[in-house]
């Protein structure tokens, strides 16, 4: 039998049991002086009484030291480990064996993981089967699963299925493992049925408030296999990378967190990052951690943006080993962007530059202008384009171009088949017929008129001008400026006077409408073209005939539409998962699959299918292990994803037994002490008692005793 | 203010005026009164004889007597004379307990100043004597009432201070009282009682008429105290923490046993006596010995 507290902080508490004495000490020599001529009757009467009041002054101060002292005691929260001893039952029994295999048993102290120990418990419980019995191995992680083909009595088979069990790298979750356990118990054949639940109890896979949802009706053995006494750990929890804009895109900048998940705290720890890109990079630096609290670590790992192709590069940061290293390592990818070369032809080039047809675009696009800027916009008029060789640009734009010569259209067609970006935009040189014979196929849709709505500068410009909606669906090229914040730039601050209206044609595959005018016509429409890709804007990009370029949303929507016709916009979706997981990676097209290589060096063919929205996903499956994983779709890299533990199973403390018992039910938990269930003279358990609620009861009567001790004469 | 002013209240005055002191038995006095007197003299009836003793006045003896039994007889006469009282008041320390202008000798001394006027207004002696560790004061009795201006003078002087030495004190007080008088004791009895006991009733079978004021602060009766408290003795050194909330009853049976002993012994010899808390006014207590007086 035991005692241990569960607050023991609160037991410095007891120091103040010696107040009520240090009182009864003061109290007697404050006592007042009284000058009294009958002193004689005093002192008989104090020689008959003296006894009786000594006894009642000492069991007042034996009542109020003791009070203090229970107060503490009860707040420390005793907890008395009554042992006992549970008798099974004489009859044929169904013992479900629930094993936890979330990665904190792979915590090793003496010698041994707390994994290794419950599948060593599993063999002997499983030897301790009667003929009768019968049990079947359910392995807890994130996902619980059974193994092998369900209850069994052959102590064999059930054994090789504990051989065949290996750590995994989830987070536990007990609360879905005993959910999956009820309905297993409901389904065997034996009328005793119980589980075993073989699990370290680390805080981290524990969450109280759904166990206590859980029913209640089966009998629960726990054994607690985990490492006695402290369970010290130190993970990498997070990290985040990112091309470093400050460094002029020539560094990557990672921040590692690191959390302390014990009460010591820690001083230079190693930590190492790691990117691997044509060349490998690695930092290496030091972080103090505090008791139970974290600290970041940032590294600038450089790069060359000109040596490095765009796309992602992953990395890893590390952190020395401790008695747990599955959490000792975090994967990153970092999407590298390079310099993206755009062709801008005005068709409206004026004296004056701020009128020109590009004026406002060519700053979207570059407004810094510096050597290593993003996007580096040329401009030329419609007669210089014939002399510019397409190969050496990533987009192209026709800003209120009313004409062509073919043989020009025909290498517009070329590069864009070929991958090239092409954006078009209206204007008062565009008229309608001549514009969807000059650009045909090219055209998402034709043209049909050019609305006017009203003359800028009038009265009705206000009333009648139409407004871009506001967008709140999931295209890559506007998704983020879905969902504005109050004081973000909005889709619908842009007015619009006039604006083109397309023909009504059959919905073609691929050709869809990006953003829309508060009328409903089109404003951007966006057409597949071979490998590129061609949208088209129905109004103008310079302040003829829309305030487009003068709204704050002009300068992000610009650069997301270089980017998505460049095909330089960074993969859409999560780039982190945990073991665990189904990954759904959105993915243009469906009816595809793609090979996904995990970091184990295994293969599995992954499919593409669409969803309703019309997007498609790339279905990768459950992910298992922490490291890269490999998507061999599109462009190299632009859909791998890393895949890390949960962090927050490296905190092993172990859950309290008391909390535990209460939310899984008093009345049917007991922790077992050795794994052997099925002796004669039963299974020794440990019963956790709280005695809390005795010591506030005790604490109760005690000042009630004193309250009538005090007032008796 | 004169100490004839302070110590007599003239309601007090006006209120006892008119009554009579009685003595109970005949005294002995050199005045006219309305007391019998149970000294023979010459001048008047012839009572009774007795045996010749020496210091007898030769002239007494009743020689017809002596014829006839060979012995010396005197004659003992009636004669009437006024009472002669002996105020005794208690000055020691213990007097001195009890609120500021209120305490225990301040009521002894109206009481005595009353009874002192009332002896003299009705033409009897009134002496006083006070004792400390011995005895303070003595005021020889007197008739006459500018002799109340001495008494009431001793009285307003004395301050309490000392312990009682019974055994001097009465020792004193016989050699003074040597006719049969009235005894008039004011005290707290608070000193060694079986001596003080003893000695009264001496007196009182010496054929003295002998009243016991016994005077009390109502707090040494009812033992009101409530905190711990270190009580300390007026008339020595010694000292005792007590917590009165615990030995209140005690203290209290101890004193009503206490009380009941004075009583029961003192009136055992048919000695009067009165407890008198200081919260009863001096008149009523005055008036109360005064109408119980036959």
């Amino acid at each position: 039998m035991t005692l241990s507290f569960l607050s023991p902080v609160f037991l410095a508490g007891l120091a103040a049991a010696i107040v009520p004495i240090v009182i009864h000490l003061i109290h007697r020599q404050r006592a007042m002086t009284h000058r009294f001529p009958a002193l004689e009757f005093i002192l008989r009467s104090n020689r008959r009484v003296a006894r009786a009041l000594r006894l009642k002054e000492i069991l007042l101060v034996v009542l109020r030291t003791a009070s203090v002292a229970l107060l503490a005691l009860g707040f420390a929260r005793p907890v008395l480990y009554a042992r006992t001893t549970l008798v099974s039952g004489g009859g044929p029994r169904s013992i479900l064996l629930v094993l936890d295999r979330s990665y904190s048993m792979g915590y090793r102290s003496g010698g041994t993981t707390a994994f290794e120990r419950a599948r060593s418990a599993a063999r002997d419980l499983v030897a301790s089967l009667r003929d009768e019995d019968e049990a079947m191995i359910l392995a807890c992680g994130r996902r619980p699963a059974t193994v092998g083909t369900g209850w069994s009595s052959d102590r064999e088979l059930l054994r090789k299925g504990i051989d065949g069990l290996s750590l995994s790298f989830e987070a536990g979750d007990l609360a879905a493992c005993l959910e999956r356990a009820g309905p297993l118990l409901d389904g065997a054949g034996r009328p005793e049925r119980s589980m075993v639940l073989l699990s370290d109890l680390a805080r981290g896979g524990v969450d109280l408030a759904r166990l206590q949802g859980i029913d209640r009706k089966r009998r629960l053995w726990v054994l607690d296999v985990g490492a006695p006494g402290p369970r010290p750990n130190v993970a990498a929890a997070a990290v985040e990378a990112d091309q470093s804009a400050e460094e002029g895109l020539r560094a990557v900048r990672v921040r590692a967190t690191i959390r302390n998940f014990s009460p010591e705290a820690i001083r230079d720890l190693p930590v190492h990052a790691v990117l691997a890109g044509r060349s490998s990079v690695e930092a290496r630096g030091f972080v103090d951690l505090p008791p139970d609290g974290e600290a970041t670590k940032e590294f600038s790992l450089p790069i060359d943006p000109r040596q490095e192709p765009a796309g992602s590069l992953f990395g890893r940061v590390e952190i020395r080993g401790d008695a747990l290293p599955a959490d000792d390592v975090r994967f990153f990818k970092v999407w590298i962007r390079s310099s993206l070369r755009a062709l801008l032809v005005d068709g409206d080039p004026r004296p004056h530059l701020v009128d020109s047809e590009t004026f406002y675009l060519e700053r979207a696009l570059d407004p810094v202008k510096t050597p290593t800027s993003l996007v580096k916009p040329e401009v030329v008029d419609p007669e210089g384009l014939p002399g510019r060789d397409l190969k050496g640009y990533d987009l192209l734009v026709l800003a209120n171009v009313g004409t062509l010569p073919r043989e020009v259209v025909e290498r517009i067609r070329e590069f864009v088949r070929s991958g090239g970006g092409l954006f078009l935009s209206v204007g008062d040189k565009v008229e309608p017929d001549r514009w969807n014979e000059v650009f045909g196929d090219l055209l998402p849709e034709p043209l049909w008129s050019i609305r006017a709505l009203a003359e800028p500068g009038t009265s009705e410009a206000l009333m009648r001008s139409v407004h871009f909606e506001d967008y709140t669906g999931e295209h890559p090229l506007l998704r983020p400026l879905a969902h504005p914040k109050p004081e973000g730039p909005r889709l619908s601050s842009v007015s619009c006077l006039r604006h083109a209206l397309l023909k009504p044609t059959p919905p073609r595959e691929g050709v869809r409408v990006v953003l829309k005018f508060s009328d409903g016509a089109p404003a951007l429409v966006e057409k597949p073209y071979g490998e590129g890709r061609v949208l088209l804007f129905t109004s103008s990009i310079d302040r003829d005939w829309t305030d487009f370029p003068i709204r704050p949303v002009y300068v992000p929507l610009v650069q997301q539409i270089a980017q998505y016709l460049a095909r330089t916009l960074p993969a859409e979706g999560r780039r982190e998962w945990t073991p665990g997981d189904a990954p759904l990676l959105p993915v243009e097209g469906g009816g595809r699959s793609a090979a996904v290589s995990d970091p184990q060096g295994g293969t599995r063919t992954a499919p593409v299918r669409p969803d309703p929205s019309g997007f498609s996903n790339l279905e990768v499956g459950e992910v298992s292990w922490p490291g890269v994983w490999r998507v061999a779709l599109g462009e190299p890299g632009r859909f791998d994803f890393a895949v890390n533990l949960d962090p927050k199973e490296g905190d092993l403390a172990p859950i309290d037994r008391p909390s535990l018992a209460r939310a899984l039910g008093e009345d049917r938990v007991a922790f077992l002490t050795s794994p052997r269930i099925a002796s004669s003279s039963g299974a020794p358990v440990e019963r956790p008692v709280p005695l809390e609620g005795a010591a506030f009861a005790l604490l109760a009567a005690l000042l009630i005793v004193e309250g009538v001790v005090a007032v008796r004469r | 203010m004169t100490a004839e002013a302070r110590l007599l209240d003239p309601g007090l005055v006006r209120r006892i005026e008119g009554l009579e002191l009685r003595a109970r038995t005949v005294v002995e006095g050199v005045l006219s009164g309305i007391h019998r007197s149970p000294h023979r003299g010459s001048s008047v009836e012839f009572a009774e004889h007795r045996e010749y003793g020496p210091g007898d006045d030769v002239k007494s003896i009743d020689w017809r007597v002596w014829g006839r039994r060979d012995a010396y007889y005197v004659k003992q006469f009636e004669e009437e004379t006024n009472l002669k009282g002996y105020l005794v008041v208690d000055a020691t320390a213990s007097m001195g307990y009890g609120p500021k202008g209120a305490t225990k000798l301040d009521y002894a001394r109206t009481l005595a100043a009353s009874l002192a006027y009332l002896l003299l207004k009705q033409q009897d002696a009134a002496g006083l004597l006070t004792f400390q560790s011995s005895l303070k004061n003595y005021v020889p009795p007197q008739a006459n009432t500018t002799h109340l201006r001495e008494i009431l003078g001793v009285l307003a002087a004395v301050e309490p201070r000392g312990r009682a030495n019974p055994e001097e004190v009465f020792t004193a007080l016989a050699d003074r009282i040597r006719r049969r008088g009235l005894l008039i004791y004011i005290s707290d009895l608070l000193d060694d009682l079986d001596r003080t006991l003893r000695a009264l009733k001496q007196f009182r079978h010496r054929r003295n008429d002998v009243v016991v004021f016994h005077v009390l602060d109502p707090a040494e009766i009812e033992f009101p105290f409530e905190d711990l408290t270190l009580f300390v003795g007026m008339e020595d050194d010694r000292e005792v923490l007590a917590d009165p909330r615990g030995i209140r009853k005690a203290y209290r049976e101890e004193m009503a046993a206490f009380l009941d002993r004075c009583r029961r012994e003192l009136l055992g010899d048919e000695i009067d006596y009165r407890l008198t808390p200081t919260s009863i006014p001096p008149d009523r207590t005055i008036l109360d010995f005064l109408g119980r007086r036959p």
